[in-house]
């Protein structure tokens, strides 16, 4: 039986609200993505596994964001610590990640050049531009519910095309693919109905800022998860560990993949 | 002549464990079927008897005596006589319809301890043909051994959902199984201590919890019932949140349905009871599974499955004592989950039990 989310879970929510109250002036420019996102929309989606996670995945869209406060000034009042990378801030061991999708982001190698606010304050990232298409605004909440804000939440098509970049990007690099990614897309692909992801999926392909990125995670999804054997499903199966029989996990990654991608190709 | 082994062995049992003399109760009945002024004169020696007609002339017969004369034994006996069994008189505790058929073709004379008598004496001219029980009253009395089948399932599902004193008529009904059935059930679980009875024969208590791991000896969960595995891509918890949308009869079971009463581990396999496995795989969304499967849908040995369910969140789950024996007899880590799942019941009796 589900018991009380994992302190580690609820120390990472606490940090994210208190990222969105340091930046609060900019709220608007934000929007959640990552896995407390899919979180959102999934709960559980029925595997077994307590949803944690210890980062918080925020991203920025620049074209909206105000000149002040600069963002890292207000981070830095609220107790953040800039990291190695730019984008990278942390309070409490938990990383908050502010990115930009690459599309959108201008010139510069990692940091985007943001004018006042530095070229170090948020990071390029591919596969986010979904998050600037097919979004909504939610309330997010603290679990002792003391605090709460609006926030716009990347919805779940975006969330897939997101983490299938993220699996595909790490998956030629040894030691850097991470498991919990890879349930983290069985979540949604279990969670949310086919239509819904459809429909969502032919907004992101009609948009000229997530197109590219959007048909190019469908062809991941069919190498990483298109048979019970591919990466991305034995990856899933693995994190599942000792939950759920990874012959499961891997044939419910093939079948949900292969329903999506059949449901997604024009006939 | 060569004889196969096998057969001069079948012929010599029944031979060598009869004996030619008539029981005095099937000698009593004879009697008293023939005719006025006719008598048994006398039961010679050799298994001879002798009729005697009102003229004082008299006839004889022997007497082939058996405990058993099944249709294949009245063949072997025209093998081991002839096909002529005129002068023969056949008596058994019983003769089957088949077996007297078999008699009356080749001329045999017979009597068996229900009334099956037939008496064709050739001189002095004699024939009476009178009829007994068409079924073998032993076959009834003899005792149950098993309770692998549906009476036996109705009859012990019913001894655990509705509390006793009741007589077997009433468990009949309950049961819906026919009281002759419910008698031979109660009778064996008497013997193994599982129940007791008053005076009357009715039944007065009910060891549930032995009963049911009783049961979960003979029957088994994936050879009484008949299972088909599939896979619900989407998890064990969505193919629940499915189920309220199927319009047929359906009964989850194990432990998805125990863990909504007892402390038992999140369920990595659902099972459920529906009439047809495959017809309901469709309705449900299910996809064949030849791995990872993780819906087990039941095709059952009986409909009691689908008695005295109970429904929670849309969804119908089994009995109580239905998801128990089903977890006892299942593998893995079954066993144990119904034991926690009889622990729990025992402790709230109010809560399953009518």
């Amino acid at each position: 039986m589900p018991g009380a989310p994992d302190p580690l879970y609820v120390n990472a929510r606490e940090v994210l609200l208190e990222a969105l109250e340091a930046l609060g002036a900019h709220r608007a420019s934000l929007i959640l993505v990552g896995a407390q996102a899919i979180y959102f929309h999934t709960g559980e989606a029925d595997i077994a596994v307590a949803p944690f996670t210890t980062d918080a995945d925020v991203v920025i869209d620049p074209t909206s964001l105000a000149d002040q406060p600069v963002l890292g000034e207000a981070l830095q009042a609220s107790g953040f610590v800039a990291g190695q990378d730019p984008g990278q801030w942390f309070k409490d061991e938990v990383r908050v990640d502010l990115m930009v999708p690459e599309t959108i982001a201008g010139p510069g190698r990692r940091g985007v050049r943001m004018g006042p606010h530095g070229n170090r304050a948020a990071r390029k990232a591919r596969g986010l531009e979904g998050a600037l298409v097919d979004h909504e605004t939610r309330e997010i909440a603290s679990f002792d519910g003391s605090r709460r804000f609006a926030i716009a939440v990347a919805g779940p098509a975006a969330l897939l095309v997101s983490k299938l970049h993220k699996l595909a990007e790490r998956a030629g690099e040894a030691g850097r693919t991470k498991d919990k990614d890879a349930l983290d897309l069985l979540r949604l692909l279990r969670g949310i109905d086919v239509e819904t992801l459809v429909r969502a999926i032919g907004r992101l392909r009609s948009d000229d800022r997530s197109a590219t990125v959007t048909g190019e995670a469908l062809q991941y999804l069919e190498r990483l998860f298109g048979r019970p054997d591919s990466l991305g499903s034995t990856l899933a199966a693995r994190a599942a560990e000792g939950l759920e029989p990874a012959d499961t996990i891997q044939q419910s990654c093939a079948v949900l993949a292969n329903d999506l991608l059949s449901a997604v190709r024009p006939s | 002549m060569s004889v196969p082994y096998i057969r001069l062995f079948h012929d010599m049992r029944n031979i060598a464990i009869n004996g030619t003399d008539i029981p005095d109760g099937t000698l009593e009945l004879l009697s008293r079927r023939l005719p006025p002024s006719w008598r048994i004169a006398g039961r010679g020696s050799g298994g001879v008897i002798t009729l005697r007609a009102p003229d004082g002339s008299t006839g004889r017969m022997t007497v082939v005596n058996r405990r058993r004369m099944d249709p294949r034994d009245v063949l072997a006996l025209e093998r081991l006589v002839g096909r002529d069994l005129s002068s023969q008189l056949v008596v058994a505790p019983f003769l089957s319809a088949r077996a007297r058929e078999l008699l009356r073709d080749s001329g045999a004379s017979y009597a068996d301890a229900t009334g099956n008598v037939r008496i064709a004496l050739p001189k002095p001219g004699l024939f009476i043909e009178a009829e007994g029980a068409r079924k073998d009253p032993s076959r009834e009395k003899r005792p149950l051994a098993s309770l692998k089948g549906p009476a036996s399932g109705r009859v012990i599902r019913a001894l655990c959902d509705v509390r006793p004193p009741y007589g077997v008529r009433r468990l009949s009904e309950i049961a819906q199984t026919p009281p002759a059935s419910v008698s031979r059930v109660i009778a064996l679980l008497q013997r193994e201590a599982l129940v007791d009875r008053d005076e009357r024969g009715g039944v007065s208590a009910v060891d549930w919890a032995k009963l049911l791991q009783r049961w979960a000896q003979d029957y088994q969960v994936l050879s009484s019932n008949e299972p088909a595995s599939f896979l619900d891509p989407r998890g064990v918890s969505a193919f629940l949140q499915r189920v309220p949308t199927y319009k047929r009869p359906i009964a989850v079971t194990g432990s998805l349905a125990a863990v909504r009463r007892a402390p038992v581990a999140p369920p990595r396999m659902a099972m459920a009871y529906v009439e047809d496995p495959a017809a309901a795989a469709k309705a449900l969304a299910l996809r064949p599974a030849d791995a990872g499967a993780n819906v087990m849908l039941l095709r059952p040995f009986d409909p009691v499955v689908f008695v005295r369910t109970w429904t929670e969140e849309g969804v119908s789950f089994a009995a109580l004592s239905q998801v128990a024996a089903d977890l006892l007899s299942s593998p893995g880590r079954g066993p144990a989950e119904g034991e926690e799942l009889i622990a729990w019941m025992g402790k709230h009796p109010d809560a399953w039990r009518a």
